[in-house]
């Protein structure tokens, strides 16, 4: 988003100016923050629930939709919206992902390795 | 299956490719900022082009295989060999997914008997030193943030 909403593409379609609108520009990119904490935090929960690879689907359904809403909207309130949704699904796919990652990740065993050949 | 090496290099592409994205990211914003549409609507090609990495995420997430933990712990015990054997790339039978089964077998059985354990005890200095250990995590994550180079990132370019 960085790189997107200081331009004038951007900030034409929503009618914003730079100076006039830095705190509500500056909403529109930490808002995904918020939406990745509640992602994360929750995940805790529903992915003991769901299993760990259900989850990421779950997150990337999220993640999808927000960013399908980001890139279609013209409306403030709504690219809002669609950046709380993708940040929950990050908040959601990157909590569990690592998690899936260790757990099939099995510690060495080169001694059964090199006996039970 | 992973070495103690090999962990630390998996550790590493991840940082890598995470930054590799946010470079590609980068020129793709650049590239798009420099052509016109007259309706001012190519700042969302940028945007909808994450789509492309979900959808990949999406693709490969049904031929990942859940984590035999998870599946011992909520009595899916021979799914958990089915995954271990897959992973090893051997029988179910051999002896090396038969012991990384009973290792994971066990600890699920030390946590039923010492119980799940509660949200308070992050707080609880203890033998553990769980505090201190949350503090330090909290910690080296906000420092990072804190260091500005999220900014620097975010407006320089």
């Amino acid at each position: 988003m960085g790189g997107i909403v200081n331009n004038s593409p951007f900030l034409d379609t929503f009618h914003l100016d730079t100076k006039a609108n830095a705190g509500l520009i500056g909403t529109i990119v930490a808002v995904y923050e918020i939406g990745c904490f509640f992602g994360a935090l929750t995940s805790a929960w529903y992915a003991e629930i769901l299993g760990r690879r259900r989850t990421v689907v779950f997150g990337s359904c999220w993640l999808l939709v927000g960013a399908i809403v980001q890139a279609s909207t013209s409306n403030i309130a709504v690219l809002i919206v669609g950046r709380i949704v993708s940040g929950f699904g990050m908040g959601a796919t990157n909590s569990t992902l690592p998690v899936l990652q260790v757990h099939q990740h099995l510690p060495a065993r080169d001694d059964l390795l090199t006996s039970s050949g | 299956m992973s070495t103690p090496k090999s962990r630390g290099r998996a550790l590493c592409i991840q940082l890598t490719t995470l930054n590799f994205g946010i470079m590609l990211s980068y020129w793709i914003n650049y590239g798009f900022n420099s052509i016109e549409t007259p309706q001012k609507w190519h700042w969302r090609v940028p945007v909808a082009l994450q789509l492309t990495f979900i959808l990949t995420l999406l693709l490969l997430v049904g031929s990942i295989p859940e984590s035999p933990r998870y599946l011992t712990c909520h009595g899916h015990e021979d799914a958990a060999k089915v995954v271990l054997s897959r992973l090893v790339d051997r029988r179910i039978e051999d002896p090396l997914v038969l012991t990384t089964f009973v290792e994971i077998q066990e600890s699920v059985k030390q946590e039923v008997l010492h119980g799940r354990g509660h949200w308070y005890e992050i707080w609880q200095p203890g033998r553990d030193q769980t505090r201190r250990r949350f503090l330090l995590a909290c910690g080296i994550q906000a420092a990072q943030q804190l260091g500005g180079v999220n900014a620097l990132i975010c407006k320089l370019p």
